[in-house]
C-alpha cells in the first residue's frame, strides 16, 4: 500500500514533532507542517495531502473553522481529522456538525488508529 | 380628640348666647326711638352673620384668628345696641363697647385670609384703628363718669344727664370719626392694591375684602359727611336707609369672608397633600401642576436649571431667560444653592401676602428635591456596586478560562508528547526486548496517562471548555454524562447566552448535583432550562431526602452570591423528605 500523505497542523512545535515521529513510524508520509490556520490553508492547497491532522486550538481560526474552509475550498479534498489535548466531550455537538471525518485525543494518537478512522469514514 | 368637644362646647355656648342675646340687643334700640322692623331686622342680621361666620371659621380653622376676631366683631355690634338700654349702668358700659365694631372689622379685613397681619402698612393701620378707638373709649369712660348713675341706675333723669355728657364729648367724637375715616380709606386702598396685584383665583379670593374695605370706608365717609355737612334735620331718614344698606352689605361681607377663609385655608391642607404627593421630584410639568393646585395660582411657573445649555428651561423643556428678571413684577422663589439654584418658582406676587404658605410649598419642593438627590445617589451607588460585582464575576470567569487553557497548552501538551514518545519507544524495542524494561515502559506510560487524565479533570473543574465551545446545553449534557446518578436534562435554550450567565448557571447546576449526591443521597435529578423575557430560568429537582439549608453550606452560598452579582435570584425549597427544588433566575441581556 502506498504511503498516505499527511499535513500536521498544530501551534505547538513539540506536538508536531511527536506526531511526525508517531505517524512516520507507522508508515505515513508527513509532507508538511503548519502552526496556524492561515499557513495551514496555504500548505494544504499546495501539498494536496490525503489527510490533515488538525489541532482545534489554533491561535487565529480554530480547527472547526479551518475544517469548514477546507471543505468549502477543496471539494473532494483531504480527510480532516481533528485533534486536541482535551477529550471529545469538551466539544459537544460541534464535532458531529463539523465536516471533519473524525476526532482523536492527542494522547491516543497512533498510525493504525488514524488509518482505521479514515477507513471507517464515509467518503 | 379630647380637646375638641370642650372647644365645641365653647363655640356652641357663644352661638346660643348670640341666638338669644341678639334679638334682645336689637330690642334695646326701641327704647330710645321708633324703629322700623326693617332696621331692627338689619341690625340683627349684621350681628348674627358676623358671629355665625366667626363660629364656623373658629370651628373649621381653629388656628386662624379671624374666627375669634369675627365673633368679637359681632359681639361688639350687639353690645353697641345696649347704649339704648333703659338701664343706665348697662347703657354706660355699652357706650364704651360701642364703636369697636368697625376697628375689629378692620382687623378682620387686614388679617384676611390667614388670620395674621404681617406687612408694615397693614400693621400701622391695625394699630391706628385700635389706638384711636381706645382713646375714644377712654375719653367716654372719663367724660361720662361724673354722672352719678349709680345713685339711681334706672332713672330716666340719669340717662338724660348721661346723654348730655355724651353730647359734650362730641368734638372729641368728631376727631375720632375723622381719624377712623382716614384709616378706613387706608384699609380700602390696601385691599384694592392687593386685589390689583393678584391674578386668577387669588384675585377672586380677595373680592370679599375689597367689598368689606369699601363698606368700612364707605360707612365712615358717609358718617363723616353726615356729621359735618348734612343738616341735622335731614339726618334721620338718611340714617335709617344708610343703616339698612350698610347692614345688607355687611352681611354679604361676612358670608364672603367665611367662604374666603375656608377656601384659602384649605391651601394649607393642599400643602400637606403636596408633601405627601412629592415622593421624590416628579417631572417638571407634574410639579408645576401640583404647585399651581396647592397654591391656587394658575399662573405659577416652574423652571429647572439645565446644565446642558447653562440656562433655565420651563416645564415644557423650552429654554427660558432667567425667570422673574423680565420686570413683570412676578415673584421668584429659588430652590437649591442661592447663587446657582436648581429650581426657580415664579408665582403671583399676591401669594406673598401669605409667606408661610409659599415657604411651606417651597419647603415641600426642597424636601422632594433633596429626597430625589439622595435617592439618585443611592441608586447610582447601588448601580455601581452591582456593576462592579458583575465585573468581578466576569473577571473571575476570564481567569478560570485562561487557567484551563494554560493547563491544556502547557503541562497537558508536554505530557501528551511524553506519552506518545513512550509508546513509540516501546514499539521500537520490538518483541525481543527485555521484559523488565517493557514493564518499566508500560508503567511510565500508564503514569503519564493518569497525569493527563488528572489534569483534564482539574481543568474541567476550573472551567469546562465545552461551556465556551458549545454552550450551556451541551455543557449540562456533558455534566450529566459524568454524574454517577441518572440526570434528565430538559434543555429549553435555542441560543447562546452571555458567558457569565452560562458559567453561573453551569456552576449552580454542578453544585446542586454535587449536593444531591453527597448530602441528599438522591437517586435521580431533573434539570430544566428555559428562556423567557431575557431571563434564564434553571430548575433543578432531586428526589433526595431534602432538608437542605443553603445558609449552612459554603458551596450554595457562593453560588447565591454569584447569581446575585449578575442581578439574579435563587430560590430553594427543601422540605425534609420532599426532595430539593432549586430555581435560579438570571437576567441575560442579549449578547
Amino acid at each position: 500500500m502506498k504511503a498516505a500523505t499527511v499535513v500536521v497542523v498544530d501551534d505547538h512545535a513539540g506536538f508536531r514533532a511527536t506526531a511526525r515521529r508517531v505517524l512516520e513510524g507507522d508508515g505515513w508520509t508527513v509532507v508538511g507542517e503548519a502552526e496556524d490556520a492561515a499557513s495551514a490553508l496555504t500548505a494544504i492547497a499546495a501539498l494536496r495531502p490525503d489527510v490533515v491532522l488538525l489541532d482545534i486550538g489554533l491561535p487565529d481560526l480554530d480547527g472547526f473553522g479551518v475544517a469548514e474552509r477546507i471543505a468549502e475550498a477543496l471539494d473532494g479534498g483531504p480527510a480532516v481529522v481533528l485533534v486536541s489535548s482535551r477529550d471529545r466531550s469538551a466539544y459537544g455537538g460541534r464535532l458531529a456538525a463539523s465536516p471533519a471525518i473524525g476526532f482523536v485525543a492527542k494522547h491516543e494518537l497512533d498510525g493504525p488508529g488514524l488509518r482505521a478512522l479514515i477507513a471507517e469514514a464515509p467518503r | 380628640m379630647r380637646d375638641l368637644p370642650r372647644r365645641r362646647i365653647w363655640l356652641a355656648a357663644i352661638g346660643v348666647l348670640a341666638l338669644v342675646g341678639g334679638p334682645f340687643a336689637t330690642y334695646q334700640l326701641t327704647h330710645t326711638a321708633e324703629r322700623s322692623p326693617a332696621l331692627l331686622l338689619a341690625d340683627l342680621a349684621v350681628g348674627w352673620s358676623m358671629i355665625a361666620a366667626g363660629l364656623l371659621i373658629a370651628d373649621r380653622r381653629p388656628g386662624n384668628r379671624i374666627g375669634p376676631l369675627a365673633i368679637l366683631t359681632g359681639l361688639a355690634w350687639f353690645a353697641g345696641d345696649f347704649t339704648s338700654s333703659d338701664v343706665a349702668v348697662v347703657s354706660y358700659l355699652a357706650t364704651l363697647a360701642h364703636g369697636w365694631f368697625d376697628p375689629l372689622f378692620a382687623l378682620v379685613i387686614l388679617a384676611y385670609p390667614t388670620g395674621r397681619i404681617i406687612r408694615g402698612v397693614d400693621r400701622f393701620l391695625a394699630i391706628g384703628f385700635i389706638a384711636v378707638q381706645a382713646g375714644w373709649t377712654i375719653a367716654k369712660a372719663i367724660g361720662m363718669r361724673p354722672i352719678a348713675w349709680w345713685d339711681c341706675p334706672t332713672c330716666i333723669s340719669t340717662v338724660d344727664a348721661w346723654f348730655a355728657a355724651y353730647l359734650a364729648l362730641d368734638p372729641i367724637g368728631r376727631v375720632e370719626t375723622l381719624l377712623l375715616t382716614a384709616l378706613s380709606v387706608g384699609v380700602l386702598m390696601v385691599v384694592v392694591a392687593r386685589w390689583q396685584r393678584a391674578t386668577g383665583t387669588a384675585r377672586q379670593r380677595l373680592a370679599p375684602v375689597v367689598l368689606a374695605g369699601a363698606v368700612l370706608a364707605g360707612g365712615f365717609v358717609v358718617t363723616f359727611l353726615l356729621q359735618t355737612i348734612v343738616p341735622t334735620s335731614a339726618r334721620e331718614p338718611l340714617g335709617e336707609l344708610r343703616v339698612i344698606v350698610l347692614a345688607v352689605l355687611r352681611v354679604l361681607v361676612a358670608i364672603g369672608l367665611l367662604i374666603g377663609v375656608l377656601r384659602a385655608d384649605s391651601a394649607r391642607g393642599r400643602i400637606a397633600d403636596l408633601v405627601v404627593r412629592l415622593d421624590g421630584l416628579p417631572p417638571l410639568p407634574v410639579l408645576q401642576a401640583s404647585l399651581r393646585d396647592a397654591l391656587g395660582d394658575p399662573s405659577l411657573k416652574v423652571f429647572r436649571w439645565e446644565p446642558a445649555f447653562a440656562g433655565f428651561a420651563d416645564a415644557a423643556g423650552r429654554p427660558s431667560d432667567r425667570p422673574g428678571a423680565d420686570g413683570s413684577g412676578r415673584t421668584v422663589l429659588t430652590i437649591g444653592d442661592g447663587a446657582s439654584p436648581d429650581l426657580v418658582i415664579e408665582h403671583d406676587p399676591s401669594l406673598r401676602d401669605d409667606p408661610g404658605l409659599v415657604s411651606a410649598a417651597a419647603a415641600a419642593v426642597r424636601l422632594a428635591a433633596e429626597n430625589e438627590r439622595l435617592q439618585a445617589e443611592v441608586r447610582a451607588q447601588l448601580e455601581s456596586v452591582r456593576a462592579s460585582r458583575a465585573r468581578i464575576v466576569e473577571a473571575q470567569d476570564d481567569q478560570r478560562r485562561r487557567i484551563e487553557r494554560d493547563l491544556h497548552d502547557g503541562a497537558q501538551q508536554r505530557l501528551v508528547s511524553l506519552q506518545l514518545s513512550l509508546q513509540m519507544l516501546r514499539r521500537s524495542l520490538g518483541p525481543n526486548a527485555d521484559a523488565g524494561t517493557l514493564a518499566e515502559l508500560d508503567a511510565a506510560t500508564a503514569e503519564a496517562s493518569a497525569a493527563i487524565a488528572d489534569i483534564r479533570e482539574l481543568a474541567r473543574g476550573v472551567h469546562p471548555a465545552i461551556l465556551s465551545e458549545a454552550g450551556l446545553g451541551a455543557a449540562l449534557a456533558s455534566l450529566a454524562d459524568r454524574t454517577p446518578i441518572p440526570v434528565v436534562i430538559d434543555d429549553g435554550l435555542d441560543r447562546r447566552l452571555p458567558a457569565a450567565v452560562e458559567a453561573t448557571a453551569y456552576f449552580v447546576v454542578a453544585e446542586a448535583l454535587t449536593n444531591a449526591i453527597k448530602h441528599a443521597e438522591a437517586g435521580r435529578v431533573e434539570v430544566r432550562t428555559s428562556l423567557a423575557d431575557d431571563h434564564l430560568r434553571v430548575e433543578v429537582h432531586d428526589d433526595g431526602r431534602g432538608g437542605a439549608e443553603p445558609s449552612k453550606g459554603t458551596g450554595m452560598t457562593g453560588m447565591q452570591d454569584r447569581v446575585a452579582a449578575l442581578g439574579g435570584t435563587v430560590r430553594i425549597d427543601s422540605r425534609r423528605g420532599a426532595g430539593t427544588w432549586l430555581e435560579v433566575d438570571l437576567p441575560c441581556a442579549l449578547p
